[in-house]
């Protein structure tokens, strides 16, 4: 039972084109499920390729075959990521002896992490270090020569990613990581010394302390979850969303944020000409913000697309940024409703200045506007006043940014943690297991309660390279008091 | 190292004959290993240093309890002896943890001590091909062969006489080098007054053996007719007449239980704990006389005291020891203080204050072996004919020891026959969890069995112990026919009332939703299958005789069974999608003559473990403390290179 493995084959950063890798058999499966033969539709066209088109599949393609086509969530052709060319290889002629395809998409970083996730979801596992290598010479792919090379290759890239996450784990949120494991082990062991001995009327567990417990290891985890974002940041840029209606003058504001850094403008995705990305660099933080296209329900399909692109993009932002005319504040309000919808996302206020408003900021309506938004929206950040055509605001906006950054961890800036995918899936997979464990508490018994809570903890352990197992008789040992 | 041909050319010694497998030792696992060997068709010769002590239960007057329940029912499976005997001897019965779901769920009962000794040895002494004596064995004897292998042709006894045999179990208990120690008393002694082993651990060494020195106790006994019971809590045990053995009656009589007794509960007091401390310096644990290293899950009476000084009571249980005796354990107050502080432990206790004490609580330390010299057989590594079981092998406990007797002896005979051994992994069995810890991990202290050492005890339950391990049993012999027919009628039983209850539904009438609505349940609006309906967590199988005739409610076990298969079922799916990830690794078996010393590759701690180890599979390996995952992946690498390219 060989699972599929995936990791992108070049470097990590912003490039003109970024290559994933998906190897082992049923790759070319995993692979007709995300991708589609043809041109990506355009705005405006039905998502129905030609016949011919759909016929196609990739596992039929032959060796080193290329196709052109583009990438979708995993049995929805319609939810549409980005064009790209696929090349097959047939085993034992690939990098890996396996069954391997190629997708080679443009390079940005909120690209290539979509397309991991794509591929993840559709039941691929991220590679280990050196983990194609190994297939590689397992699979008889290299001479003796290159097999005792592979071997302290191996060696090396694992003990520098060990190293590296060791010294990650030495910052603050390595202590954290530990204080949740302590957590955990201190629930697990109070359950499993009750299961050890249950005739001792003092280790007998309530069902309080348990919610409590699980509570708190819920929270915990999400607390350090928050502060793994920035790390994740930091490889990724801050993502952030313009949304506004058409002609309220994002447009400007791009410029005005573009034209005092040195900005890259470019066509998202290379395929779409309504979303924008401009990736400025604020103080160290990297940031992507996105203009879109003007969020309008539609009857229009040919309008519908591109905006089902855009609400796509809003959800996983990291930061909206609303944009509205301050002509009329007391619309205020219902225009942020509007333009949030359903979205839950942190968002910055920004309202456009004129000249007529020139004080604004000073007058006690300005105020009111300001509080009543921060007590209808909890995802309220920070509200400004701009023109872009002044150059008012600009500054504000950029510390606003970066506050916003600052504040993601809860304590300081230092808390960068977890920046392998691995890794960071480790923790994802952790809080989910912990919620549905507190959300079924009242129905689980304890042996499947305890079981949860232990898979939990390895997951953990898989970060920190703990052996749950022995941890939790030393623990049950340290903190009970029990025997003969 | 001499010799059996040797010493026979000496007239001070004499040829005692030769048998096809010795046994040294009748505690727990002895018993079991000279029984399965036996059994199996070889001629076995058991040793004990007395034969009163023979299954003698010098500590804890129960068999069973958390996870080592289990192992007795895995006993049961294989076709071991422990769990009739305990069903015949149970003075009182508790099914731990009812409540806290299947895998956790575990059978305990009290014991008559000597009735269980009586039985047991009677049981030995019946059996054909075995011989039961009264000997203290004192040296192994064997030779070096061609390419430095030991071989073992015999051993030696106190008196002179020369055993020849090429099969040795070593089942020594705690009696190696033994010495009692009761605050400034020190004496060479085992268990219950009886003699050290002395010589054999000498001999040991001398093959070569490493070994440890552990420590454990056991608190003082009272006499039952000396204590307030009044100011104690009873606790009775179950009416439901459960048995360890799954088909108790099947090839024996079925006899009634004999007359239960209750247990009794109290609490030490803070006068208690002041005693310790004021005496601290008189006990040979503080003061550092005590060598052996304690177990810390049953750590002596002064060990809590000094451990938890926050606590100002602990709890006690006072149990019966037999019919036939007023003789009261008193389970929580295991010390090696000097016996006139014991005695004043107990004039602070509420209802032991006029105990009359029968026997003084005692610290044991003993000579055992560094486990990760066995192999998952449980054959000493580089050793030919050497077994070993037990206590010797660092464990602690009845149950831990029959479970170990009992694959010993398997093997043993195997060995002699020819057959491939017998292993069991820690998917199958607790047995095999227990032997997977010693021999990759080894203990630094006396190793109990607990449940949270097994990483798949949604599967090894206490109800379920015959399906996993029975065809087994019966494979290699020890299972006998009507025992194997009982548990073919199980199972085929459990499997039709499986599938009959995926199939029969239950329709939305006003009776079937009334009777949900009863139960706490949602009522139905379309057909559903009786399995769906157990599933939820508010029914139980027995509750559905209400809705469906052919419910069983004549064989709890079997009603216990369905129950779990059914309620479990998306749980134990998951769990055996985590196995067959195990099952990977474990079945990628590493050649015995690996030479890791040479891997290019693997860091140096990775080396020497595993060259001390030598696991026997990729999986094994990767359970080793100081081998990484990156020595594993180099490890892999190896392998195929040594397949595809013959690397060496």
């Amino acid at each position: 039972m060989r699972e599929i493995i995936t990791a992108f084959a070049t470097p990590p950063g912003s490039s003109g084109l970024a290559v994933l890798r998906i190897a082992g058999p049923g790759a070319a499966a995993l692979a007709d499920r995300i991708f589609s033969f043809g041109k990506l539709p355009a705005v405006g066209e039905q998502a129905t390729p030609a016949r011919a088109q759909t016929r196609r599949k990739v596992a039929r393609l032959s060796g080193y075959q290329a196709a052109f086509g583009y990438v979708h969530e995993a049995d929805n052709p319609v939810a549409s990521l980005d064009q790209c060319v696929l090349t097959r290889f047939r085993a034992p002629w690939s990098y890996t002896g396996e069954e391997q395809v190629e997708i080679s998409i443009h390079g940005g970083p909120a690209l290539r992490r979509a397309l991991l996730e794509i591929v993840i979801s559709a039941g691929a596992r991220p590679a280990e270090a050196g983990e194609f290598s190994k297939w590689a010479f397992l699979n008889g792919k290299m001479d003796l020569a290159q097999a005792e090379a592979v071997m302290d290759l191996i060696q090396a890239d694992t003990e520098r990613q060990h190293t590296a996450a060791m010294r990650q784990l030495q910052g603050t949120a390595g202590l954290r990581l530990a204080e949740v494991q302590n957590e955990i082990y201190a629930l697990l062991s109070a359950l499993e010394v009750d299961i050890e001995y249950p005739e001792y009327e003092d280790f007998h567990l309530q069902q309080r302390a348990c919610e409590e417990g699980l509570e708190r290891i819920c929270r915990s985890l999400r607390h350090i979850a928050a502060g793994n974002r920035q790390g994740r940041i930091l490889r990724d840029n801050l993502q952030v969303v313009l949304v506004g209606e058409p002609n309220v003058g994002k447009s400007s504001l791009l410029n005005a944020l573009a034209g005092e850094e040195r900005a890259i403008v470019t066509e998202f995705a290379g395929t779409t000409r309504d979303i924008i990305e401009l990736r400025i660099d604020l103080a160290g933080i990297p940031v992507s913000i996105y203009d879109t296209a003007g969020i309008r329900e539609s009857q229009d399909p040919v309008e519908r697309l591109g905006v089902d692109r855009t609400v796509k993009l809003r959800e996983t932002a990291d930061l909206l940024m609303l944009v509205v005319s301050a002509a009329n504040l007391v619309e205020i309000p219902d225009q942020v409703a509007n333009l949030l919808g359903s979205s839950a996302n942190d968002f910055l206020l920004l309202c456009i200045k004129i000249d007529l408003t020139e004080n604004l900021d000073k007058t006690a309506e300005w105020q009111q506007i300001q509080e009543s938004i921060k007590s209808k929206f909890p995802a309220f950040v920070a509200a400004i006043l701009v023109s872009a055509t002044q150059g008012w605001g600009i500054d504000e906006l950029k510390t606003k940014i970066n506050d916003y950054y600052e504040g993601l961890s809860g304590s300081g800036s230092a808390d960068v943690v977890l920046t392998s995918v691995r890794q960071q899936r480790l923790l994802e997979e952790a809080l989910e297991l912990f919620s549905a464990l507190q959300d079924d508490l009242a129905s689980l018994p304890t042996d499947i309660l305890t079981s949860g809570i232990r898979q939990g903890a390895e997951l953990l352990g898989e970060i920190t390279g703990e052996d749950v197992s022995e941890q939790m008789v030393e623990e049950i040992f340290a903190r009970f008091c029990i025997g003969k | 190292m001499r010799q059996a041909a040797e010493l026979l050319q000496d007239k001070k010694y004499y040829d005692a004959g030769h048998y096809d497998i010795a046994v040294v030792g009748a505690g727990h696992a002895g018993c079991e290993a000279a029984l399965a060997g036996a059994r199996l068709g070889c001629t076995v010769v058991l040793f004990t240093m007395s034969l009163d002590a023979v299954a003698n239960l010098p500590c804890n007057p129960n068999i069973g309890g958390s996870a080592k329940g289990q192992l007795v029912r895995e006993i049961a499976a294989l076709g071991g002896e422990m769990p009739r005997i305990a069903d015949k001897c149970g003075i009182q019965f508790r099914m731990l943890n009812r409540s806290k779901g299947p895998a956790v769920r575990a059978p305990r009962a009290q014991m008559d001590r000597r009735r269980y000794q009586i039985e047991m040895k009677h049981v030995l002494e019946k059996t054909p091909g075995l011989s039961l004596k009264q000997a203290e064995i004192v040296e192994l004897l064997g030779y070096r062969a061609e390419g430095g292998r030991i071989v073992l042709d015999g051993v030696l006894s106190r008196t002179n006489a020369v055993y020849r045999t090429k099969r040795v179990i070593l089942t020594t208990g705690t009696y190696l080098d033994s010495r009692i120690i009761i605050g400034e008393t020190i004496y060479e002694g085992g268990p219950d007054n009886q003699f050290a082993a002395k010589g054999l651990a000498d001999s040991m060494r001398d093959f070569g053996l490493p070994l440890q020195r552990f420590k454990t106790g056991t608190p003082v006994r009272v006499n039952g007719t000396s204590l307030d019971l009044s100011q104690m809590e009873v606790q009775e045990g179950d009416d439901e007449a459960w048995t360890f053995s799954y088909h108790y009656g099947a090839d024996q009589a079925k006899e009634p239980r004999i007359e239960q007794m209750p247990c009794y509960i109290t609490w030490t007091a803070e006068e208690t704990h002041a005693l310790v401390r004021v005496n601290l310096e008189r006990s040979p644990l503080f003061s550092g006389v005590i060598e052996g290293v304690g177990p810390r899950y049953c750590p002596s009476f002064e060990d809590k005291v000094v451990k938890f000084p926050e606590r100002s009571r602990h709890q006690l249980f006072i149990e019966p020891t037999g019919r036939d005796t007023e003789e009261m354990y008193v389970q929580g107050l295991s010390s090696s203080m000097p016996e006139e502080i014991q005695l004043q432990f107990l004039k602070t206790i509420p209802g032991l204050q006029n105990a009359k004490v029968q026997r003084t609580g005692y610290a044991i330390e003993y000579e055992c072996l560094d486990p990760r010299c066995l192999q998952a057989d449980l054959r000493v590594k580089e050793l030919d004919g050497l077994f070993a079981a037990g206590q010797i092998n660092g464990t602690s406990g009845y149950e831990e020891a029959a479970g170990q007797g009992i694959l010993a002896g398997i093997n043993a005979a195997r060995s002699l026959h020819g057959q491939e051994h017998l292993i069991l992994d820690r998917t199958q069995a607790y047995i095999g969890v227990l032997i997977d810890d010693l021999i990759t991990e080894g203990t630094s202290e006396p190793y109990r069995m607990m449940s949270s050492r097994a990483e798949y005890r949604l599967l090894l339950r206490q109800d379920n112990a015959d399906l996993r391990l029975s065809e087994i049993g019966h494979y290699v012999g020890l299972l006998s026919e009507v025992q194997y027919q009982a548990f073919t009628d199980r199972k085929s039983k459990l499997e039709a009332e499986i599938k009959r209850l995926k199939s029969a539904k239950l329709t939305p009438s006003p009776e079937a939703n009334a009777f949900l609505l009863a139960k706490g349940s949602a009522a139905i609006s379309n057909s559903t299958s009786l399995a769906e309906i157990l599933k939820r967590p508010e029914i139980e199988y027995l509750d559905l005789r209400e809705m469906d005739d052919a419910i069983e409610t004549n064989d709890p076990m079997l009603a216990e069974s369905v129950q779990n298969e059914i309620k479990y079922e998306g749980y134990i799916r998951m769990e055996e999608r985590r196995i067959e990830k195990f099952r990977q690794m474990e079945n990628r078996v590493l050649p015995e003559t690996i030479a890791y010393k040479h891997i290019s590759g693997l860091r140096l701690e990775a080396r020497q473990k595993l060259d001390l180890i030598r696991p026997i599979s990729v999986g094994q390996a990767s359970r080793i403390s100081g081998v990484s995952p990156a020595d594993i992946a180099v490890l892999l690498v190896y392998l195929e290179g040594n397949k595809n390219h013959d690397i060496t």
